[in-house]
């Protein structure tokens, strides 16, 4: 809500203040300048009637008496005596006897008694000069008591005067109103300036407040309702300022709790994760080994076939039964500590579904079932390893649950970028009610009559890893008929097919791929050496120039335009020569820092101090074929494995 | 036959041990119960045809100490033992010339064929950790004879267009002498006598033109 501007409250005070007061003293002026000028009027008028009046009076005789100069002058005297406009007399016959006035006026016509009108800013005043005839006891006369209408007296008075004073009473109320004004508009501008100011500090702080600054304080400065105001919003600030802190106090505290919640927690996590490491470690090694002793045991009763024998063997399969349950245990705990991450990438999954068919496939045959693996050049952007967990104990648990018919697993497109692996047995199905309950831990539906008890882990398991895959795994099922288990993932394009080629046959590539193969050059006198050697060395990609003299071999690479990366040379060659100068002469063509060794069979102390000359490293014949490819792994510094 | 075996735990040494003597009647098993013995022993045996060690023994982080025993003794091929399958450590591991994995939960007939593997010269990783070897599985299957490696294949190709041995080796853009080395091995392995059985044999096996 947008505060009022400052000027509409001082406008409002003004307007308060200046609006009755300008009413007022309109009303108030109007009144008594009218009044005013109604007296004066009121005056004037009574003069004229009164002038007219008595210059009837005065001028009865005269004119009775036709004594017009006696008139004349008594209307000079009476038009000069006041500001009369003019005076006039008319005759009996209604026309003017005298006029001192402007000549166009014309007569007032005959009446008995006085009038008045008012023209071009006049008034006009008639008064009937009458002459009463004397009362006379005389039988000879007329009867008197009469009296005969001689004329009119006219006489104008002008409003000038009057109009005058009107204007002077105006211009006299106007400016005492306009001082007024001025006066009372200062007073309420002085007034509504003390009353916002105030307020605008007010509004200030407010604002302050409301932005978060709740140290604001408003100067206490004024007195009544908006001392109170500002007195209040300081209060209001200062208990939203306890609060805030309060607050603060409280989220500092509750944040300190959650962190050390969370350092405990991450602590027990990492004690976990401890724990879980040593006890693989330490659980794991016991078993390893118990395992090999088993089998080293039933190897030596092999023989003599009897009781022990079968105990072994009954040892062997409790120890079997026992590594299962703890690996099995171990890879949930490891799965519920966050220790396994999922490395997905695209990978085609042809050898996976291969490795499987040969793991559960005798499985499957022997309890007189068929396996069915349906692939194809599908790839997908998964964990491969995860993965092929998923399948396992889907394909174990099918197994394990399918008296007779078959188990097939199969993979199929469901969308442009999605595939549904999915592992069908024939087997007994799973009840409504339970299939939610299969994928907690230790449950199990009763297995098939005869067959072993799993653990109740591996759909546990099975959930888990598909939700480290992002994933879930979806069950159908009809009792008695078989289930579906199912697992949606991401496909992605095959690799290329050369590439996929490449790498399902170790590395051994195309032209293309030679390229940045190593080079080893080897020089033996012996054909059926350079022979062994020579499939060695291809088997493990690596390429080999091999020759029984140097010369032909700095020939022949120069030829192809290649570099050797590694030198192996025996140590007698033909016609005397020795392996020391075919690397140097090898090395003078191609460079002093190829890595080059000795092999030798030659424990003739001579010769020993000849290559112990050299520094050149010495490889022991009989060469083995390990000790031979750990070396050459070495000399050419990872480039091949 | 001289075998290092280290591991820090002696049962398990012991259950290893029956196995490694299946390898041949005169193997002989130096042990060691840490990275310091395994190092005294490599020194006093210059002569070992394969070192067994650990992943996880006390003293040294697991790959950090395989790394250091690869650089102090190059020519010993190294064959790793593990209780977990940390496939985080196998691409660093075969990086640094380790020859083999090998999971401690394996059965015995597993670890000795691998170990068997290793001493021919082969990379052994566990059928489900192979792909997280960098360049696959370099594991060849055995066929009904001796296979033929991919470049002995593109020789014999080469062979089969009637090609003599200096152009299979301009094509192939490997030198002379090891053309005919590659052939004298097909030739063999094929079981034939000359390049013109040999060429017979590459058309039937559809190899030719």
């Amino acid at each position: 809500m947008a505060a009022r501007p400052a000027f509409g409250l001082r406008a409002r005070i003004l307007a308060v203040a200046l609006v009755p007061l300008c009413l007022a003293v309109v009303v108030l002026a109007t009144y008594f300048i009218q009044r005013e000028i109604g007296a004066a009027e009121a005056v004037r008028l009574e003069q004229g009637r009164a002038v007219a009046a008595r210059l009837a009076e005065a001028a009865a005789f005269d004119l009775f008496a036709n004594n017009d100069r006696y008139l004349a002058r008594l209307l000079e005297y009476e038009k000069g005596l006041r500001d009369k406009d003019c005076v006039g007399i008319t005759g009996r016959d209604g026309g003017w006897h005298l006029l001192n006035g402007p000549a166009g006026l014309p007569p007032p016509g005959k009446a008995l008694t006085p009038r008045e009108w008012r023209a071009d800013g006049k008034v006009f005043f008639t008064h009937p000069v009458l002459f009463r005839n004397p009362v006379v006891n005389d039988p000879y006369l007329p009867a008197g008591g009469g009296q005969e209408l001689l004329g009119q007296v006219v006489v104008a008075l002008s409003l000038a005067p009057v109009e005058a004073a009107r204007q002077r009473a105006m211009l006299i109320a106007g400016g005492f109103a306009a001082l007024l004004l001025l006066v009372t508009g200062g007073l309420a501008w002085r007034l509504s300036h003390g009353l916002s100011r105030p307020l605008h500090g007010v509004i200030a702080a407010v604002r302050e407040i409301a932005g978060g600054r709740l140290g604001t304080r408003v100067p206490v400065v004024s007195t009544g309702e908006i001392g109170e105001l500002e007195r209040d919003i300081n209060g209001m600030a200062e208990v939203m300022q306890r609060h805030a802190l309060d607050l603060e106090r409280r989220v500092a505290e509750a944040t300190g709790d959650l962190r050390a919640q969370k350092a405990a927690a991450e602590a027990e996590a990492r004690a976990r994760s401890r724990f879980i490491a040593t006890a693989s470690h330490d659980l794991r090694q016991p078993m390893h080994a118990l395992t090999l002793l088993v089998a080293a045991l039933k190897e030596r009763l092999r023989a003599q076939d009897g009781e022990p024998l079968r105990l072994v063997e009954h040892v062997e399969a409790s120890t079997h039964a026992v590594q299962t349950l703890l690996n099995a245990l171990l890879d949930i705990s490891k799965l519920d500590a966050g220790a396994v991450v999922a490395q997905p990438r695209c990978f085609e999954i042809g050898p996976m579904f291969d490795r499987l068919a040969r793991q559960y496939g005798p499985l499957a045959t022997e309890k007189g079932l068929v396996l069915r693996v349906h692939g194809g050049r599908v790839a997908v952007c998964s964990d491969p390893v995860l993965l092929e967990r998923i399948l396992g104990n889907l394909l174990a648990n099918a197994v394990r649950y399918t008296a007779h018919g078959r188990v097939v697993l199969g993979v199929r497109r469901v969308a442009r970028d999605a595939v549904r692996f999915e592992v069908l047995d024939s087997g007994q199905g799973i009840p409504e009610d339970c299939r939610e309950r299969i994928f907690g831990e230790y449950f199990q539906l009763a297995p098939v009559p005869g067959h072993d008890r799993g653990l109740g882990l591996g759909l546990a398991i099975v959930r888990r890893l598909a939700r480290l895959l992002d994933s879930t795994v979806e069950v159908r099922s009809r009792p008695g008929q078989g289930s579906a288990f199912a697992i949606r993932l991401p496909r992605c394009a095959p690799p290329s097919g050369a590439a996929a080629e490449a790498t399902r046959d170790g590395g051994e590539g195309e032209a293309g791929a030679s390229a940045h193969k190593a080079l080893v050059v080897l020089i033996d006198d012996d054909e059926a050496i350079l022979e062994a050697m020579t499939a060695l060395f291809e088997q493990w990609g690596v390429d080999v120039a091999i020759d029984v003299d140097a010369s032909r071999i700095v020939a022949e690479l120069h030829e192809l335009g290649r570099h050797p990366d590694a030198i192996l040379s025996d140590y007698r060659l033909r016609d005397g020569r020795t392996g020391i100068e075919a690397i140097a002469e090898l090395r003078a063509a191609f460079g002093a820092d190829i890595p080059a060794v000795l092999i030798t069979g030659d424990v003739a102390a001579d010769t020993l101090q000849a290559i112990a000359a050299t520094g050149l490293p010495v490889l022991q014949k009989p060469l083995k074929s390990a000790a031979l490819r750990a070396y050459l792994h070495h000399m050419l510094g990872g480039a091949a494995s | 036959m001289r075998i290092l075996f280290a591991d820090d735990h002696p049962l398990f040494r012991e259950g290893v041990k029956p196995v490694l003597q299946k390898l041949g009647p005169e193997v002989e098993i130096i042990e060691a119960k840490d990275y310091p013995e395994a190092f005294q022993a490599a020194h006093r045996h210059t002569d070992l045809d394969l070192a067994l060690i650990d992943l996880n023994m006390p003293g040294m982080p697991g790959v950090e100490g395989i790394v250091r025993f690869r650089a102090a003794f190059p020519r010993i091929p190294v064959a790793v033992l593990s209780a977990s399958d940390e496939r985080d450590s196998i691409q660093r591991l075969l990086g640094n010339g380790v020859l083999g994995y090998i999971c401690k939960s394996s059965p015995s007939d597993v670890i000795l064929s691998a170990i068997k593997l290793i001493l021919a010269g082969e990379v052994y990783i566990p059928a489900i950790l192979l792909g997280e070897q960098p360049d696959g599985g370099a594991v060849c299957g055995g066929g009904k004879h001796e296979p033929l490696t991919r470049r002995q294949i593109e020789v014999l190709r080469e062979l089969s267009k009637g090609l003599n041995n200096k152009q299979i080796a301009h094509n192939l853009n490997v030198t002379e002498g090891t053309v005919k080395i590659h052939l004298a091995t097909i030739f063999r392995v094929l079981n034939v006598n000359s390049r013109t059985e040999a060429l017979l044999l590459a058309q039937k096996m559809g190899l030719g033109g």
